[in-house]
């Protein structure tokens, strides 16, 4: 079974790996390279997208080779046992250094590759403030380059000069000139239409970032995105995401509140719809609000659906869970002051033991939604049937109940959600049992594009068929609204 | 199929184990043979004897403690060898017989004999007289053990059977390792608990990971406050399994008509479930990777032999106490109530000599050498469930060698001088395929263990089969740049024709990177 992507846009690259090692197509790289053509075919316009992308995939497993090369040598030559061994065999000890050193240092072969361990870091620092290039970088970068390319084949405004000039630039590792080429990006397009227009490859020109700067800290985020794994760390300081614990502290709470009227009046017309719970959302507003439905079903069970709305921009930090620091907390981390805040919601609500519950959310809302899916304790005390995510980065999260049925609803010229890592050119894929539904609407630019509004427009025209499959996915929510009771959470 | 491979020889039932020590027990309870002396009270250690073995416990949490005994060759200075010092000294001059030690991880009884702690056990079991066990880290922290229920006869998955049901699951952990073979920890055991639960609960369980997560807090929390929650959580996840029930699983088997005590009853049965469950995993995912490293050390001969030797030297419950209910009597020793006794197999072992059992003829199974106190659980007696657990290991390790050869990487042992300790988190084993890897670069973007770990500490030649594996598959890598370089989906345009030049330059890199590599790798292995 493959995971159900639907994706409205037009046609989605080529399918690529499953994360899934024991599916069939974790088979061997051969598998996928096209093998060279038996007899002479006209060529074609365009490089296709699939091979481009296969010939990344290519590329990054030979740099993370490369990589781990490197790193073995390195050991090898920085171990107490073989300073040991040297002592008892000197002779032997410096060959086999020597070997080491020029397998490490060829510059036809592995470059300055040295890698792993406090020495070898070291010299990897070393490297990389000199400017040095070694063959992971090197088929690291040509990796990510090949990627961009393969988005471009969907995203064509990627392809015009200008945002080419940026692209380039940043492959090249000249940042002066990508500096140039996004002031110039951004004066031809504005802000919000630039922003929108490289949205698609952000994960790998941050990762470009990180592997071609003078910074030798914040390489690990470009190794984790070219990995397909999820980055622990900043990609400009290479501050590791524990840090944001620091910065986004409390152990939460949550307060009983009543609704203003404008709210009264939305929940009072709410019923269990996808595009009802957009806007129910858009009314509780990004000011630590958050709403726990109870809902008598049709099968007479005593169900509940917790609404958790995204982030406001206003500050870095505020007194609630939805602030800025608090979304890149959602995205790097699972235990946050918001997931904190939640639970106490659901203790102090007093939903029962083994009750089942639906958490919706938008942007962060969607994030903190699979953050708490992912908590072994509240999967253990509750049984959450649903997961919607409305323009929430949530790709690299998984949620510690497998019978969890995971929604994601994305518009493609939002911005947010492929902060994830996973772009249009990406060889990672969701989960088989996940329902991705993907469409592109007139909300072109970005943070219009994001707005539980313009989701909310999308599924109640253009995209109404969505509407149904996400309400019939939902059906076991069908029933009686007995309460409607809206929470403010705070940090502390 | 081999007497080994009979469910009903390997399966026998606790109360079969029971009868095993009934008549030591029947000595040392009947009044009749104690007539001539009246019971006493255990040895009391001195104070400083008491002083140096809880020293030597808090000491076990200083890893770099014994860095100095062990750089200056005093094997007797170090934290096992004070230890096993003491015990030698407790044995000799308290006649060999159970001492009572102060600590500040509380007063233990210790018996100094492997034999004696067998024996005090089945008569305290005997007595109805022990509460639930609960383990003891080398460093005094205690912790949970999964609570002992017996497993009906025929209630395991017979020997035959397992083979196939294993044999997706295994095949599923090795297309997950590394291109260097190995595999990291967190993989391993995240597809060790999924074989569990596929043997145990069934086909429908190996997606829930929930459930191990689950069952591993109740496990933990065993004997705390927190437990009866962690229960019952751990009840409404197994629930679904046990209502349809996967008849080739252990839960089927279990549950299935005329099967004795807990036939037909879900309920009933969840218990039982949940201890096998929680034995199958941890015999899975730690002492099959030491039962490997023992192969690859070639100190076992067959998949039998070495999951045996894996449980008798590194046993997964390395320290259990038993808190003594009401007082009984044992071989004119009277134990109060209050008393803890403790046991440790490792020591008694070290104090007892490096006595390795008889080799057992070939098809023997391992399972059946774990009579007595069990290696994965605190029973103070025998385990049916411990005995399937070690079956299931002796399968996996039996799939695992017949697709892979296993190369010990660290730590570097022999087979003439096994370490005291394994701790199966930080083994590393490379499983190479023995018909060569595909002519191919191996695929490992987002595969979880993509991301490449540095390795430390390793002995020259350990880095060398790690450099050895890395050149080979550089080669790989060569060879499958140049194919895709050669698709004529490049010819479009000139930038793919650049694309193509590029393909081609990181090729020959990959190829000369290779030969480097291969040559160092070499001189390390020398």
């Amino acid at each position: 079974m493959a995971p159900q992507v639907v994706d409205e846009t037009a046609r989605r690259l080529p399918g690529c790996r499953s994360p899934d090692p024991a599916t069939p197509s974790a088979a061997p790289a051969a598998a996928h390279v096209p093998a060279p053509a038996a007899a002479p075919r006209p060529a074609p316009e365009r490089i296709d997208a699939e091979l481009l992308v296969t010939a990344s995939v290519l590329l990054a497993d030979a740099a993370l080779t490369a990589r781990q090369s490197g790193a073995e040598l390195t050991g090898a030559l920085f171990s107490w046992r073989f300073g040991l061994e040297a002592l008892k065999r000197p002779g032997w000890a410096l060959t086999t250094a020597v070997s080491c050193a020029r397998a490490l240092t060829g510059s036809g072969g592995l470059g300055f590759g040295a890698n792993g361990g406090v020495a070898g870091e070291l010299l990897r620092m070393a490297g990389n403030m000199t400017y040095r290039r070694p063959a992971k970088v090197a088929m690291a970068v040509d990796a990510f380059a090949l990627r961009i390319k393969a988005a471009a084949v969907a995203h064509p405004n990627l392809d015009a000069p200008a945002a080419r000039r940026l692209t380039d630039a940043m492959v090249a590792g000249n940042r002066l000139e990508a500096a140039r080429a996004m002031l110039a990006l951004i004066e031809l397009l504005g802000v919000t239409r630039a922003l929108t227009t490289v949205s698609p490859v952000i994960m790998e020109l941050l990762a470009l970032l990180g592997l071609l700067d003078e910074n030798p800290v914040n390489d690990d985020f470009s190794w984790v995105t070219l990995a397909g794994g999820v980055p622990t760390t900043d990609p400009f300081l290479g501050l590791p995401s524990s840090v944001l614990g620091f910065l986004n502290p409390g152990p939460g709470r949550a307060e009983r509140t009543e609704p203003d009227p404008i709210l009264a009046t939305v929940l009072a017309g709410s019923r269990n719809d996808i595009v009802s719970y957009v806007n129910d959302i858009g009314a509780l507003g990004n000011h630590g609000l958050v709403l726990l439905r109870r809902v008598s079903c049709a099968d007479g069970t005593l169900r509940y659906v917790l609404l958790l709305p995204g982030t406001s921009f206003g500050r870095l930090s505020n007194s609630t869970p939805q602030d800025l620091v608090g979304a890149f907390d959602g995205l790097l981390r699972t235990d946050t002051t918001y997931t904190r805040a939640a639970k106490k919601l659901l203790r102090r609500a007093g939903v029962p033991t083994g009750a089942e519950i639906m958490i919706v959310g938008h942007s962060l809302g969607g994030m903190t939604a699979m953050n708490l899916a992912s908590d072994v304790e509240v999967c253990a005390t509750y049984r959450v049937s649903h997961v919607i995510a409305i323009g929430s980065p949530i790709d690299s999260k998984r949620p510690a109940d497998h019978t969890t049925r995971v929604i994601s609803l994305v518009n493609k010229h939002d911005v947010i959600p492929g902060l994830d890592g996973r772009g249009p050119a990406s060889p990672h894929d969701i989960p088989e049992s996940w329902v991705e539904l993907a469409w592109l609407d007139e909300s072109y630019d970005y943070p219009l594009s994001h707005a539980p509004q313009a989701y909310s427009d999308a599924l109640r025209g253009e995209f109404t068929h969505f509407r149904d499959q996400v309400n019939k996915l939902i059906s076991d929510y069908d029933g009686e609204v007995v309460g409607n009771q809206p929470y403010m959470l705070r940090d502390k | 199929m081999t007497p080994a491979d009979s469910p009903d020889t390997d399966m026998a039932t606790d109360t079969d184990m029971a009868t095993d020590t009934d008549m030591a027990t029947d000595m040392a309870t009947d009044p009749c043979s104690d007539t001539a002396t009246a019971p006493r009270r255990p040895a009391t250690a001195w104070p400083l004897e008491n002083a140096v073995f809880s020293a030597a416990m808090v000491a076990q949490r200083l890893p770099w403690v014994d860095a100095p005994a062990r750089a200056l060759g005093l094997d007797l200075l170090t934290r096992d060898g004070v230890t096993r010092a003491l015990l030698a000294f407790l044995r000799r001059t308290r006649s060999g017989r159970p001492v009572q030690l102060r600590t500040p991880f509380g007063p233990f009884l210790l018996p100094l004999a492997a034999a004696d702690a067998a024996d005090l056990l089945a008569a305290a079991d005997e007595a109805s007289a022990l509460a639930p066990a609960v383990g003891l880290t080398a460093g005094g922290q205690r912790h949970g053990l999964s609570p002992h229920v017996p497993l009906p006869r025929d209630a395991a998955v017979p020997a035959a059977e397992l083979g196939a049901l294993l044999a997706e699951e295994v095949d599923r952990v090795l297309a997950a390792r590394r291109g260097d073979g190995t595999l990291e920890w967190a993989d391993w055991q995240r597809g060790m608990l999924r074989l569990g639960r596929r043997v145990v609960a069934g086909a429908d369980a190996v997606e829930d990971t929930l459930l191990s997560e689950v069952l591993a807090a109740a496990t933990a929390a065993a004997g705390s406050r927190s437990y009866e929650d962690r229960a019952e959580a751990l009840r409404r996840r197994l629930a679904p399994h046990l209502a349809d029930p996967d008849p080739a699983s252990l839960a089927g088997r279990l549950l299935a008509r005329g099967t004795g005590l807990a036939a037909a009853d879900p309920e009933a049965a969840a218990p039982a479930v949940t201890h096998a469950l929680a034995l199958v995993s941890r015999a899975a995912a730690e002492t099959v990777p030491q039962a490997l490293a023992l192969v690859a050390a070639g100190a076992a001969a067959s998949p039998e032999a070495a999951v045996a030797e894996a449980l008798r030297r590194w046993p997964p419950v390395a320290a259990a106490v038993y808190p003594v209910r009401s007082g009984f009597v044992w071989q004119d020793l009277a134990v109060e109530a209050g008393t803890e006794i403790l046991r440790v197999p490792g020591w008694l072992r070290a104090l007892d000599g490096e006595v390795l059992p008889e080799p057992a003829p070939p098809g023997t199974s391992a399972a059946e050498g774990t009579i007595g106190m069990p290696p994965l659980c605190g029973a103070p007696t025998g385990c049916a469930a411990t005995r399937f657990a070690a079956l299931v290991a002796e399968h996996i390790v039996r799939a695992v060698t017949g697709a892979v050869r296993p190369l010990l990487i660290f730590p570097r042992f022999t087979a003439d001088r096994l370490p005291d300790t394994l701790d199966p988190r930080t083994l590393v084993v490379a499983l190479e395929d023995l018909a060569g890897r595909p002519d191919d670069g191996r695929v490992t973007v987002t595969l979880p263990t993509a991301v490449p770990v540095s390795a430390f500490g390793y002995a020259p030649a350990a880095y060398g089969a790690l450099a050895h594996a890395s050149a080979d598959r550089l080669e790989r890598h060569a060879r499958s740049l140049a194919a895709c370089a050669g698709n004529s989906g490049w010819n479009a345009d000139e930038e793919g024709e650049r694309y193509r030049m590029v393909l081609l330059g990181h090729a020959e890199r990959c190829a000369t990177a290779a030969d480097g590599v291969r040559q160092a790798a070499k001189r390390l292995t020398d």
